[in-house]
């Protein structure tokens, strides 16, 4: 029993922010191939699709409202999703910064350029996130299915996607996701259980061909 | 009828009756719980000095024994849940198991956010009171980091209540993310190369030791391996627990019991049917030796309560030597033929035997002298059991064979006499002197190559697939540490806290310096109150002594005017110090609990009244962390194994101290009997033999451990039977020489197939036993004419 709870502790670490947010990105290179579809095969043409595209570029508005706010947080910036590296989260206002996560890590650099190892620990939960997204970039939906309650609805060039946390874990810190979009990911927003929530909205959505070499850099060595 | 043969018959019924109760008690013993003692921490003495670091490993190793961790591993992290949850089923409708555990309860995240909010203004993590020391503080760009970096503002902690962070970067410093499993879709996960491994947990019903729980945990672990191993194909179960070793050990231990007792038994019957040709002396010879084994086990169990694993296979190769005395009258028997008088047979015997079991006890006496439990158990098994088997011989054989033999003297005999005079002429022999001297210059070099290797790892037979199942679980959840751990006492929970502070201070210079990963330490969940008082007075004396600052700040953010003003207001509030028993109080604190020992009723001295157990990750060896604990009052490092080994080589040293007394005390007893001359010239051939073993486990590389040198002690107290034998032999001065050199050579024969089996023993410690008892006692024999005397021969 010991070591048990000293391990569901560790699932505390889990950002649930996160853990939709990852969930999405994998989503973003999504190119809507189908026509008029049910709910579970318009997932699974998601997903199909998503082995097709090797990353995407976008510009993000990132809207937090807290209730310990008077007026919502806005933060805005650019977003690099590269299949083979990771992803790239360039925050641009209200501070210049940009986070690289690859692997299990997080790096911070600064607007000096300076590098920092966030602690990778503090991303545990990423585990399910990544698997989730290996998954679905192999065209296997089933990993969404056992976290969530996917429903659909919508075409191809104007789509929904409502999850719903199907594990009473994930149940307690999130109350729900909605994805929209068209041949891109449009928009994301992630109700927590507290009552906050969190809406990304991407513009200037393309698909990426190869990083520059700027960003190659960011992403650090190979 | 005479009143001495009366008595004499009384006396024999007598010892049949205490044989029969003894017999009858190893049953009962035998089918109640079983006695015997697989936990090697048993046969170690106590190592440490303070007696509550001897309790404290009492409490850990009991902790890790009762459990078994399983790990169900597959390529496809779905089929692996699948699996686990299917195995820990089948485990569960086994029985075998207290409880299984393979689906974990979804946890209430907030427990931990409660448990901890009401002291937010006196906790703080290394770096931000290390950051809050440094000064110049921008609390506005705290507050924007805090808001907009991604992933940041986690559900831990409602943002009102910990604007700046410095609660929920506390609560992500705790040590709960040491494992690398996590909770996915209700079991707990970890990756490994090979995939995705489930964990799958199980208490044992009763003790690791416990024979019956054993056979029942592997059975059903075996059976739900190949169910799942059918219904998912490429699955792989790895397991680990004190269980399974003890199970592997009471296997193997068992497996030898039968190979070495039922081989030895085996010979010594064959041999003893080829030179007696008689069921009846055969039967004889058993008995004596059955008695011997029989009443040794009853009064080793009646006087240690159980029957620890070593002594048992030990046990069992001690038919070689209590056979003996019961072949020398033998020899006698058949030698004598038509002239044959029981009695007086007996008593031309006699003296031979006293002085062979006299120099035998003196080698296992210096045994029974060590403080060390498994040796004291094996001296009194083989003191009770030689001894047996003498009173049986003396007792019981005479009346068993009153009648002569039909038999005629064996030709046997005189060959064996030919053979003895030809080899002692050789042996005595100037040439022969001189052939000696030089192999006794030989065995210098022999010696010279001698090294020692005292690892307590030598006398645990670890099964290598268990062992490489641990670490991979070991690897893939990220467990460290066990073997070595701080012991941190004090005269309340307080000291003890501030104590394991300072420690913690040393430890994390070695996390800094990379020779450590990690340690688990109860003030890492529980700052000393003295540590809260000086975060609150840091608090205080920066963030909050800057009221107007941090206003602004939370206002620039966006901050509702209630909730900044309601943080900056409750920081007022006088909180007392989150202590221990609150948090012990939490389920929170069930994964630690081990770590306090609480108040000790061990050490009642006041200063040592409270205690608690700092465990380190692997890395360093127990160099690295004693220096850590050195100078820290109340610290104390306890490394059992290390201790054990340390001990192991002490005795060692010792045991050659002992060697040399054993040597002395026989060589009076030879001495008194044979006079100067004599006793020297019966004593110097197993001098020899046991300085040309040792030469010889030179040569051959072995690394001297504790039981070589044991090993030695008993070639001493064996082997020099044989030349006693053939000493007193002599000394009757009547031709039965012959018979006494075969009574002689078999014994040896038998000796050797018991020691030499004792040598094909899983168990390394009876190995090295047994192989130098072997060596030993070949030399012995080959040696032992030497101590005839001189004219003997000649006549």
């Amino acid at each position: 029993m010991a070591r048990l709870i000293y391990a569901i502790l560790n699932f505390i670490r889990c950002r649930p922010q996160g853990l939709g947010l990852l969930t999405v990105l994998a989503l973003l290179t999504a190119t809507p191939a189908w026509a008029q579809a049910t709910d579970s095969t318009l997932v699974a043409n998601i997903a199909q699709a998503l082995g097709q595209r090797n990353g995407v570029r976008a510009d993000f508005t990132q809207t937090q409202s807290l209730a310990a706010l008077d007026k919502p947080a806005l933060s805005h910036g650019k977003l690099v999703f590269a299949r083979q590296q990771g992803v790239l989260w360039q925050v641009a206002t209200p501070y210049r910064t940009t986070y690289v996560f690859r692997d299990q890590q997080v790096i911070e650099i600064d607007a000096n350029g300076k590098r920092s190892m966030r602690d990778s620990r503090s991303m545990a939960g990423m585990r399910q996130v990544t698997q989730l997204m290996r998954a679905m970039l192999a065209g296997d939906v089933s990993g969404l299915y056992s976290q969530f309650r996917v429903s659909a609805e919508g075409t191809a060039a104007h789509w929904r996607l409502q999850l719903q946390p199907d594990q009473p874990q994930l149940a307690q810190a999130i109350k729900g996701i909605t994805l929209s979009g068209g041949s891109f990911l449009q928009s994301l927003h992630i109700d927590l259980a507290s009552g906050d929530a969190m809406q990304l909205d991407f513009t200037q959505c393309e698909a990426l061909d190869a990083l520059t070499p700027a960003e190659q850099a960011e992403f650090g060595a190979p | 009828m005479p009143k001495a043969t009366r008595y004499l018959t009384g006396l024999r019924a007598g010892w049949l009756l205490l044989m029969l109760l003894a017999i009858v008690y190893i049953v009962l013993r035998f089918s109640a719980a079983s006695p015997l003692q697989t936990n090697v921490l048993a046969l170690v003495p106590p190592t440490e000095i303070n007696p509550v670091a001897e309790h404290a490993v009492d409490v850990l190793a009991q902790a890790g024994g009762e459990r078994a961790t399983f790990l169900v591993e597959h390529r496809d992290p779905f089929l692996a849940k699948q699996a686990a949850s299917r195995f820990g089923a089948q485990l569960r409708g086994s029985g075998a198991f207290g409880s299984v555990l393979a689906e974990v309860p979804p946890f209430d995240l907030g427990s931990l956010t409660a448990l901890y909010l009401p002291y937010r203004y006196q906790l703080l993590s290394a770096p931000d009171r290390a950051a809050l020391a440094g000064g110049a503080h921008d609390w506005q760009e705290m507050l924007t980091r805090r808001l907009y970096a991604p992933f940041n503002a986690g559900p831990l902690v409602p943002l009102a209540d910990d604007p700046f962070g410095w609660l929920s970067h506390w609560l992500a410093g705790l040590p709960y993310n040491a494992l690398k499993l996590e909770p996915d879709g209700g079991f707990l996960v970890a990756d490994t190369p090979q995939g995705s491994a489930v964990m799958v947990s199980a208490a044992l019903p009763g003790s690791a030791y416990d024979t019956a729980t054993q056979r029942a945990v592997v059975l059903a672990v075996a059976h739900a391996e190949a169910a799942l191993q059918q219904q998912f194909p490429g699955v792989r179960v790895l397991r680990t627990g004190g269980g399974f070793y003890a199970e592997q050990a009471r296997h193997s231990a068992e497996h030898d019991v039968d190979l070495i007792g039922s081989a030895s038994l085996l010979g010594i019957i064959l041999l003893m049917l080829w030179v007696f040709r008689s069921p009846r002396v055969l039967i004889l010879g058993l008995l004596s030796t059955a008695f011997g084994i029989a009443f040794a086990l009853a009064v080793t169990l009646a006087v240690f309560g159980q029957l620890h694993l070593l002594t048992l296979v030990f046990g069992a190769s001690l038919i070689g030597e209590a056979v003996d005395y019961s072949i020398q009258y033998f020899v006698l028997y058949q030698s004598a033929g038509r002239d044959w008088q029981a009695a007086a047979g007996m008593r031309r015997v006699r003296p031979a035997l006293t002085v062979a079991l006299a120099t035998s006890l003196v080698g296992y006496a210096m045994l029974g002298c060590v403080p060390f439990p498994a040796l004291r158990q094996i001296a009194c098994f083989a003191i009770t059991g030689i001894v047996t088997a003498y009173l049986t011989a003396i007792l019981l054989l005479p009346a068993s064979l009153a009648r002569p033999s039909t038999r005629g003297r064996p030709r046997l005999f005189d060959q064996a006499l030919s053979l003895l005079r030809a080899w002692h002429r050789l042996l005595t022999r100037r040439h022969a002197r001189t052939v000696l001297l030089l192999i006794a210059l030989a065995a210098v070099p022999g010696w010279m190559r001698l090294t020692s290797n005292d690892d307590v790892h030598l006398l645990i037979h670890l099964d290598p697939r268990l062992s490489a199942q641990e670490q991979q679980i070991r690897k893939a959840i990220g467990l460290s540490g066990g073997a070595q751990f701080f012991l941190v006492q004090g005269c309340d929970p307080e000291q003890v806290l501030q104590r394991e502070e300072a420690l913690s201070a040393r430890l994390s210079e070695l996390v800094a310096q990379g020779r450590l990963q990690s340690w688990q330490a109860l003030s890492a969940f529980v700052p000393s109150a003295a540590r809260q008082q000086a975060d609150h007075v840091m608090l205080a004396k920066t963030a909050f002594g800057d009221r107007a600052g941090l206003q602004a700040a939370l206002d620039h953010a966006g901050f509702r005017q209630t909730v900044a003003q309601h943080y900056l207001a409750q920081f007022e509030q006088t909180v007392p110090p989150l202590t221990l028993d609150t948090w012990l109080a939490s389920p929170l604190a069930q994964p630690f609990k081990f770590l306090w020992l609480g108040k000790t009723t061990v050490d009642k001295t006041a200063d040592a009244a409270y205690a608690s157990l700092v465990v380190p990750g692997d890395g360093p060896d127990s160099a690295t962390l004693s220096t850590a604990a050195s100078g820290l009052a109340g610290v104390t490092l306890v490394d059992k194994p290390g201790s054990v080994s340390a001990l192991f080589g002490e005795y060692r040293k010792l045991s050659s101290v002992w060697l040399l007394a054993a040597v002395l005390m026989v060589s009076l007893l030879l001495a008194w009997r044979y006079g100067v001359r004599g006793g020297l010239a019966v004593i110097l051939p197993m001098i020899f033999a046991v300085g040309a073993t040792l030469a010889l486990l030179g040569y051959l590389g072995s690394e001297l451990t504790l039981f070589h040198s044991l090993a030695l002690m008993l070639v001493l107290g064996v082997g020099v039977n044989y030349s006693i034998f053939l000493r007193e032999g002599c000394l009757r001065g009547d031709d039965d020489l012959g018979a006494v050199f075969v009574g002689v050579l078999l014994s040896a024969a038998t000796a050797l197939l018991s020691f030499g089996m004792l040598g094909l023993s899983s168990m390394p410690p009876l190995k090295d036993f047994g192989m130098t008892l072997a060596m030993g006692i070949a030399l012995a024999v080959a040696l032992a004419p030497l101590g005839m005397p001189q004219q003997e021969t000649r006549r």
